[in-house]
């Protein structure tokens, strides 16, 4: 049994069989063949690319997320096709007798070879485009792919260095038991994918594809980030018992995930998702979906090596909204700051950027991107029922000139004759103190408020949660927080104002009665912790959450509230 | 035959989504179709032969086009260039 390190995505245990997705090197041995047997070699040569082009044409219909992944792939298609590579494998195989795998190693090594001795950034893509084309051949030959033909995945784990969202689509599409990435990251485009489809991964796993082998059996625990290959019986014994009792939860809840969300005195709760990729509609639709209450825009910002145009953003928010059939889309604008910001714009460095050039600031700053964005989500916005919601709002000022930008856009697309969302509702994030403390004065000018408590929580008690000096002092219990909650929940009731959470602690079990009992009836959560947020509050009593809401606004630090939700939880779920 | 002289003027050369419009266009005729660039030619319908080109902004390449639909093909070609490969 072998223990390997790395970080869990999702709280799951899993186990299965091991399926290795090959990056490293390839390793051929040079096999001359006879005359005779040239034209067999020459048939497996064309069966080869035409498997990999309808391969390669299936990926883009069907698995390709963005332009530049259907571009790489277009670009692989025409490798295969090239009529000098096909030359050149004719030659080597008719004319110098090698066998079909000999002659693609010899091409491919030379070109891979010549690309990298080349010493500059494109040649160096190039390269990565051609070893990835002879990977899939080589795979193919080998028939190491054949198990992605299959329908079902349920018993694999795979196994590989990274992994495109192409393949992370297709993997869960055909219900792949879980994922062990020896890189990539939990903010990587196919990780937050992973993550939305409640697949267990495991990230930054050292060595994984170097010590793992196909068909090792493996245990991949999502809680402690550790992957056990071919674990002893004990081992797997015990895991056997804490999948099983998960098991029976999981399909306990899965009942509760298809039907709206009432509590048990049937009080409607409306469980909306939170998002970042086209993709993860799919997911959140396999269950009843309220709608989605945060739409993260800035991953396709961050998906781009230039900022995506009006046009490029238009069609992908396009595809959101006729997919969300009639269901509502929350758009956030842009809201990156820090390092990211600076990739993309050419910002100077900030010392402190968490209160720095940020959210609507950095927007407003760059009024030009911003219009492109606004216009992009008020011509989707024609196709279903879109809000546009504003990041980090502290006051009124920034408000009013976000929104006399939003109606100069729909001025120009009114000039232009170009159909968009007339009356498409406004909010703003409700995550800074200043905000909290206005909250009267800015209800008067949206329709709708959301809690990022993430942030709310950080900037309320001036702690950086991701500081490890400081982590005691990050409590959402905070009576602070109990208190800035029900004095804008109030706020909103008292205007008309629409509220809601996005923030993590909408599927934080502890948090949950609170945020009921302060009138929170709308959460925006991971499609992967629906069901589990929409099981619990079956068993809520909404006006049994009042009167826990009226005890520990009266409690005076946030170990006191958190016990006493706790033991309100134990006295009252059931 | 038909030759013409082009300037590569988009800002990113000839990386490889305009190798990739390139060769698409070209495959849809039957004429044999060249690219010279100082002296060096490649096949103007293999994705290797135009990356190996390593065109950038500024780079001059002459077209050489040869057979039933040569004309067509020429101008298609010239078009992208003009166009930027439609990125800018």
């Amino acid at each position: 049994m072998l223990k390997l390190h790395g970080s869990g995505l999702i709280n799951k245990i899993v186990i299965g069989k091991a399926k290795i997705k090959l990056d490293s090197k390839i390793e051929v041995e040079n096999r001359s063949i006879a005359k005779h047997e040239v034209k067999d070699e020459l048939a497996k040569f064309r069966t080869g690319i035409d498997f990999l082009i309808t391969d390669l044409d299936d990926l883009i219909l069907n698995y390709s997320t963005s332009k530049t992944d259907t571009d790489i792939l277009n670009t692989q298609k025409l490798i295969l096709k090239d009529p000098e590579f096909e030359k050149n494998i004719h030659n080597l195989i008719s004319n110098d007798l090698l066998s079909l795998e000999t002659a693609l190693n010899s091409h491919f090594t030379e070109l891979i070879d010549l690309f990298e001795n080349m010493n500059n950034e494109y040649f160096a893509q190039r390269s990565a485009d051609y070893k990835d084309v002879y990977a899939r051949f080589h795979r193919h030959l080998k028939g190491e792919d054949d198990f992605l033909s299959e329908d079902n995945l349920d018993k694999y784990i795979f196994v590989a260095k990274d992994i495109e969202p192409s393949m992370m689509i297709k993997l869960i599409s055909k219900k792949v038991a879980g994922i062990c990435l020896e890189e990539s990251n939990y903010t990587a485009h196919s990780a937050i994918i992973a993550k939305s489809a409640g697949i267990p991964l495991i990230y930054k796993c050292e060595k994984a594809t170097l010590v793992i082998n196909t068909d090792d059996q493996l245990i991949l625990d999502g809680n402690s980030g550790v992957v056990y290959v071919n674990p002893d019986e004990q081992t797997l014994a015990n895991y056997k018992v804490i999948i099983e009792e998960e098991k029976k939860e999981d399909l306990l809840r899965f009942d509760f995930a298809q039907k709206l969300c009432f509590t048990n005195d049937e009080e409607r709760i409306f469980i909306y998702n939170n998002m970042e990729f086209v993709e993860e509609l799919e997911i959140a639709k396999k269950m009843q979906f309220d709608g989605i209450g945060l739409f993260r825009t800035e991953f396709i910002f961050l998906e781009h090596a230039n900022l995506p145009d009006e046009n490029e953003q238009f069609e992908i928010y396009k595809k959101i909204m006729e997919k969300s059939e009639g269901k509502l889309i929350t758009f956030r604008t842009i809201d990156i700051g820090g390092d990211k910001a600076s990739k993309l714009l050419n910002i100077s460095h900030e010392k402190n950027p968490n209160l720095g050039l940020r959210g609507i600031r950095l927007a407003l700053r760059f009024e030009n991107h911003f219009k492109n964005q606004l216009k992009a989500i008020l011509r989707a916005g024609a196709f279903g029922k879109a809000r546009i919601m504003f990041p980090m709002i502290s006051g009124i000022s920034e408000l009013r000139r976000a929104k006399q930008i939003l109606l100069d856009c729909k001025n120009d697309l009114r000039a232009e004759n170009i159909s968009f969302a007339e009356d498409i509702q406004v909010g703003i994030m409700i995550e800074v103190p200043a905000a909290v403390m206005i909250a009267d004065l800015l209800a008067k000018e949206v329709d709708f408020f959301s809690f990022g408590t993430n942030d709310l929580v950080q900037y309320f008690l001036a702690v950086d949660r991701d500081s490890e000096n400081v982590v005691e002092y990050y409590n959402p219990y905070h009576p602070s927080i109990i208190r800035a909650l029900k004095k804008v929940v109030d706020v909103a009731k008292e205007n008309n104002v629409d509220v809601s959470i996005c923030g993590e602690l909408g599927s934080d079990e502890d948090f949950i009665p609170i945020l009921l009992g302060l009138g929170i009836k709308k959460l925006s959560i991971t499609p992967s912790m629906t069901a589990k947020v929409k099981f619990q509050i079956s068993k809520l009593n909404y006006e049994k959450t009042k009167l826990l809401a009226e005890k520990i606004l009266n409690l005076a630090t946030a170990e006191e509230i958190h016990s006493e939700t706790k033991i309100w939880r134990e006295k009252n779920e059931h | 035959m038909v030759e013409k002289e082009v300037e590569v003027i988009n800002k990113l050369g000839l990386h490889a989504r305009p190798c990739s419009l390139i060769v698409q266009t070209a495959s849809k005729f039957r004429s044999k179709f060249e690219i010279v660039r100082d002296g060096q030619k490649i096949n103007g319908k293999s994705i290797l032969g135009l990356m190996m080109l390593a065109a950038e902004q500024g780079a001059k390449l002459k077209l050489i086009a040869d057979g039933v639909d040569e004309e067509y093909l020429i101008n298609d070609i010239e078009k992208l260039f003009i166009n930027k490969f439609n990125e800018e």
